[in-house]
């Protein structure tokens, strides 16, 4: 157990905390330590942490008068926006800039003396969570922070693999960078989370391979068998319904003694390989859409400027991202027109289609668009592989017909909520490292493991598991480095 | 303790624009009746003010036009932590240079200081609203009486009876927290109810005694009705005995301190706030010598300008404390002037010498004593034509010290004064400065080059008054006629044979003898001669003739007096 009561005496300090080690569990304890006074500033980094802290301090029965919390991003909003004197420079909250301007705001500000008062006057201290997510601008504003507040951050190197565009992100060990918030580093070292779930082994495995990990050297994971249920064979193995693998993968879908699963792919740059995955698997498991894919914005947009037979071609364009393009090829053409059926029960549906495009080539509507995209995936034998990007189409479509925004606007809208909210991820999911990190699955199975290319996602990868692991690879050493 | 930094008006009473820097420590406002003072007091009283509520009428409003809101924002320093944190967003800079900043992005925000603006605005509808601002286009923030009950604030006046009760928010509540050995926020109420418990077991007791009899009647009827009672007795109500502690007042043996004279419930009323050792507050007290003999009032402000953790504002009209205090405490309102003005510090010793001028809305910078006297001649010549006498023209004299006129003529007329210069022309540097004075728009009246008074009087008077000039001259300390003589022929070439009345007739070389001998030995260089030989100026001034420089001097003074 750590030394909270030296963690906390400090100006600066550090606790490193590994995946599982209950890192929100000691914020809660280092609460209990301070006294009722000036409040301790908790920053985090999602709106996601800010709720679980929130909810996790009220289980401790910790007084709400103690702290203070709130994301990086909006603590620096708040000032940049009450301070900054030409609100026109200020940047709208779809703009790229519009954090970081906010961030460099606020560094200038905190270095100011009347700025310095107030911090001071507001706060004891300052605790920041998840420091390896933080951006080197997001770094440089917690080190001007420094100067006026003692500051104890929490964090671990190895699941620094936050995607920021643009950014690059904080190297938690380099000295000159940390410019001494890591002078007095503890590591937490007990696997609350395996302990507390029964999966000892698996937590004491999980560990010995951070080590490695750490140390740079190839992990033969056949070691940990089977503590890890380890499962050797070539790439994509696991499609193929002969394989061990693919059999392992149906067990534990179709086991209803599980809450969640979770199927990781190393390769988060494409959403086929997934895609792929969800259509061998018949769509009994889930795509873990990143709000931030760009097929949500680029087709919002596609339908805001086209109109005609060019908007019904985008349309189709956008079913067969959702859904199996064979469905579709049997209704429309290569043209996008629709084809003449002979069967009575068909012409009922594709006149039923054909009115609806009628209406939408005559007058545009979010909620035409909606309706097409709805005919289209109740199709005969159809499938909607992505669910929540169909959602949350629909969802900007209706949006946007009754506010009468562009229905850009209207996704961007649906982003800004969900990225306080945060998506709701249960059941049987597949996804990547970047997409679950901080999440945690009663079961994970890890894809074509020999394919990771960087410690730091093999090491998130494998510890969203709290019960089973399985590690699908085609090498009996990994070698991510 | 919170210090006001700057005070800003628009549209309240007497003025429409205002703006003023403070430092801390204490700020003498001076000014003559009705310049706004008083004004600047209350307005600082009103904004921080700690009454969640104010009544105002349509003629607080300057020109009682109330289409334009009454704007009073207080910037403040020394904010009090938990305030600043919760006004946090509109924190403002003050610069080295006491200008307040906004953009706090800006190079000089670095090491400016933290403060805080208050704003008063009071609409046609008269209903009083507090907010924080900044100049940063926030939408102002509304500030409770609570948290501006923490700058404290406290205004002696003539309604301080308050300050003698325990009232929540009186600096004696305050100075009874923090002197009780528990003042955190608990139990508050705990003392008095203490109190008030023991009282009643007491009462009660007496009271059961005396109604015995009643009880037992109406218990003996109760029964035969069919009702068990037990337990009966007399007592008192609780709810008839609740005592808050704001009714708890001081008292001097029998008498409430609210009774006692103006003079002591001010001083009392300004001590209790004064006890209040930290944080302390801004204090305001208009006209601090009311009440007070002279000695007092000078004693307590020779005692405040030794307090160093308050802010202390006060107006007087009064010397006596004007002579106490340093040209750095000292601030001067001018009716519709946008903001007070420093006495400078070169003005520091005429100041001190010559407080009441101040007061003043013209001012005669008089060389010397000699020229002070012949003023005040003047002015009685004045009274016995019937014309309108300095005093009540607003017009005051002060004492040039000599070579330091010129600078004090251009301070007075800096400050607003209508100043002009009264003096010879013997030396010939502060000739050269006379053209700089009468450039600034300060009026000259002097004599003619290279002349002193003494020469110019001797030179211009006829020979009956520069009789009367010599035989006053002999009367002082009984000067001996001869040894006079001989000083006045010291320096001619041919003396004459002495005779009792060598003074007599007139001759040309005597004018210009006795005119150098009265400069060198300073036969009249105090203020009750130079008020003699006035006398005998005036007396006389018709039949001056008019190409007389000495004619054309007083004609100059005395219309400059009268426009």
């Amino acid at each position: 157990m750590a030394n909270l009561e030296e963690f906390l005496s400090k100006d600066k300090s550090m606790i490193i905390a590994p995946a599982g080690y209950g890192k929100t569990h000691t914020i809660m304890e280092c609460l209990h330590l301070l006294e009722v006074g000036k409040k301790c500033l908790i920053l985090t980094h999602t709106h996601a942490g800010v709720a679980s802290i929130k909810e996790k301090m009220q289980k401790g029965s910790i007084n709400p008068g103690k702290f203070a919390i709130d994301t990086i991003s909006s603590f620096a909003l708040r000032y940049s926006n009450a301070f900054h004197v030409n609100k026109a420079e200020i940047p709208k909250a779809e703009d790229n800039d519009y954090f970081n301007f906010a961030i460099e705001t606020a560094i200038k500000l905190f270095r100011t003396q009347p700025l310095k008062a107030v911090i001071k006057s507001s706060y004891s201290k300052l605790l920041v969570d998840e420091y390896q997510d933080c951006t080197s601008l997001q770094h440089k504003m917690v080190l001007a922070l420094s100067d006026i507040l003692p500051i104890h951050i929490l964090g671990d190197p190895l699941q620094g693999i936050f995607e920021f565009r643009n950014n690059t992100i904080v190297n938690m060990e380099s000295d000159e960078e940390m410019q001494g918030l890591n002078q007095n580093t503890q590591t937490l070292d007990t696997p609350w989370r395996w302990n507390q779930h029964g999966s000892i082994e698996l937590g004491q495995s999980l560990s010995q391979i951070r080590a490695l990990l750490l140390s740079g050297t190839p992990i033969t994971i056949t070691d940990f068998h089977p503590h890890i249920n380890i499962i050797i064979e070539v790439e994509n193995g696991y499609l193929d319904p002969n394989n061990s693998s693919n059999k392992a993968i149906w067990r534990e879908i179709n086991n209803r003694k599980i809450d969640s699963l979770l199927l990781l792919h190393p390769i988060s740059t494409s959403v086929y390989p997934r895609i792929t995955f969800i259509q061998r698997f018949n769509n009994t498991v889930r795509l873990i859409e990143s709000i931030d894919d760009k097929d949500f914005y680029i087709f919002s947009n596609h339908f805001d400027i086209q109109v005609g037979q060019n908007l019904i071609n985008k349309i189709l364009d956008f079913a067969k991202k959702i859904s199996p393009k064979t469905v579709i090829a049997q209704w429309f053409n290569d043209n996008g027109q629709i084809k003449n059926k002979r069967s009575p029960q068909d012409k009922v549906v594709s006149q039923k289609l054909r009115d609806i495009i009628d209406l939408i080539i005559q007058q545009k509507s979010p909620k035409n668009i909606a309706d097409l995209i709805n005919g289209i995936i109740q199709l005969p034998n159809n499938k909607c592989y992505r669910a929540e990007l169909k959602k949350d189409m629909i969802k900007a479509l209706e949006l946007a017909h009754a506010e009468g925004d562009t229905i850009y606007e209207s996704m961007k809208k649906n982003r800004d909520i969900l990225r306080r909210v945060g998506r709701n991820i249960k059941g049987r999911c597949i996804g990547t490292t970047l997409l679950t990190k901080g999440l945690e699955f009663d079961v994970v199975i890890v894809l074509n493991a020999h394919l990771f290319t960087n410690p730091k996602h093999l090491y998130v990868a494998l510890t969203r598991a709290s019960k089973k692991l399985i590690v699908i690879s085609q090498n009996s050493i990994l070698n991510p480095y | 303790m919170a210090i006001l930094h700057n005070l800003r008006i628009k549209n309240f009473r007497g003025i429409q624009n205002f703006d003023q820097n403070f430092d801390d420590g204490l700020i003498c406002i001076i000014g003559r009746g009705d310049s706004g003072k008083s004004t600047i007091l209350e307005a600082i009283n009103l904004v921080l003010s700690s009454s969640w509520t104010m009544s105002f009428y349509d003629s607080d409003f300057y020109n009682c036009q109330t289409e334009t809101p009454i704007e009073i924002e207080a910037t403040i320093t020394n904010i009090p932590e938990k305030q600043l944190a919760k006004y946090g967003m509109f924190v403002r800079g003050i610069a080295a240079n006491g200008s307040i900043i906004d953009d706090m992005e800006s190079e000089e925000a670095n090491e400016a200081k933290e403060a805080l603006t208050i704003r008063l605005t009071v609409t046609k509808d008269l209903e009083p609203m507090w907010t924080v601002v900044s100049y940063r286009g926030q939408e102002p923030v509304t500030i409770t009486a609570a948290d501006r009950a923490k700058m404290n604030v406290s205004s002696i006046s003539d309604y301080t009876d308050r300050h003698f009760s325990l009232n929540k928010g009186n600096p004696l509540y305050t100075l009874f927290k923090l002197l009780s050995e528990d003042n955190t926020d608990v139990d508050e109420g705990n003392v008095m109810l203490e109190i008030l418990r023991e009282t009643k077991t007491r009462i009660d007791n007496s009271i059961a005694n005396k109604f015995e009899n009643v009880i037992n009647k109406v218990i003996e009827t109760a029964v035969q009705l069919g009702v068990n009672t037990v337990g009966i007795k007399a007592s008192i109500d609780h709810r008839d005995i609740s005592i808050k502690e704001n009714k708890v007042c001081l008292h001097e043996s029998e008498i409430p301190l609210r009774l006692k004279g103006k003079g002591a419930r001010r001083l009392l009323s300004l001590a209790i706030q004064l006890s209040i050792a930290n944080p302390n507050g801004i204090i305001l007290i208009d006209e601090i010598e009311q009440g007070l003999e002279p000695d007092r009032v000078q004693h307590l402000v020779a005692i405040l300008t030794k307090v160093t953790n308050s802010q202390i504002f006060f107006t007087t009209h009064s010397r006596n404390v004007i002579v106490e205090l340093s040209c750095n405490n000292l601030f001067l309102m001018i009716k519709d002037a946008q903001n007070l003005s420093n006495i400078p510090l070169d003005l520091q010793g005429c100041v001190r010498s010559n407080p009441e001028a101040l007061f003043m809305k013209k001012i005669i910078v008089c060389e010397g004593a000699t020229e002070i006297g012949i003023c005040r001649a003047l002015n009685n010549n004045r009274q016995s034509l019937k014309k309108i006498n300095l005093a009540c023209l607003g017009i005051g004299l002060v004492d040039g010290g000599g070579e330091n006129m010129i600078e004090r003529a251009k301070g007075f007329n800096s400050l607003g004064y209508a100043s002009c210069l009264l003096c010879d022309s013997d030396v010939v540097n502060i000739n050269t400065s006379k053209e700089e004075l009468r450039e600034l728009g300060i009026s000259v009246f002097d004599c003619d080059n290279g002349n002193s008074i003494e020469q110019q009087l001797f030179a211009d008077l006829s020979w009956e008054q520069i009789i009367q000039l010599v035989d006053y001259r002999l009367q002082i300390d009984g000067f001996d006629n001869q040894s006079v003589f001989q000083s006045v022929y010291s320096q001619q070439q041919n003396t004459p044979e002495f005779s009792e009345d060598w003074y007599k007739t007139e001759n040309k070389e005597l004018r210009s003898a006795l005119g150098s001998v009265s400069k060198k030995n300073g036969w009249y260089k105090r203020i009750d001669h130079g008020e003699i030989i006035g006398k005998i100026i005036f007396d006389d001034f018709n039949n001056l003739d008019v190409d007389k420089k000495t004619k054309q001097m007083f004609e100059q003074l005395s219309s400059w007096i009268d426009s």
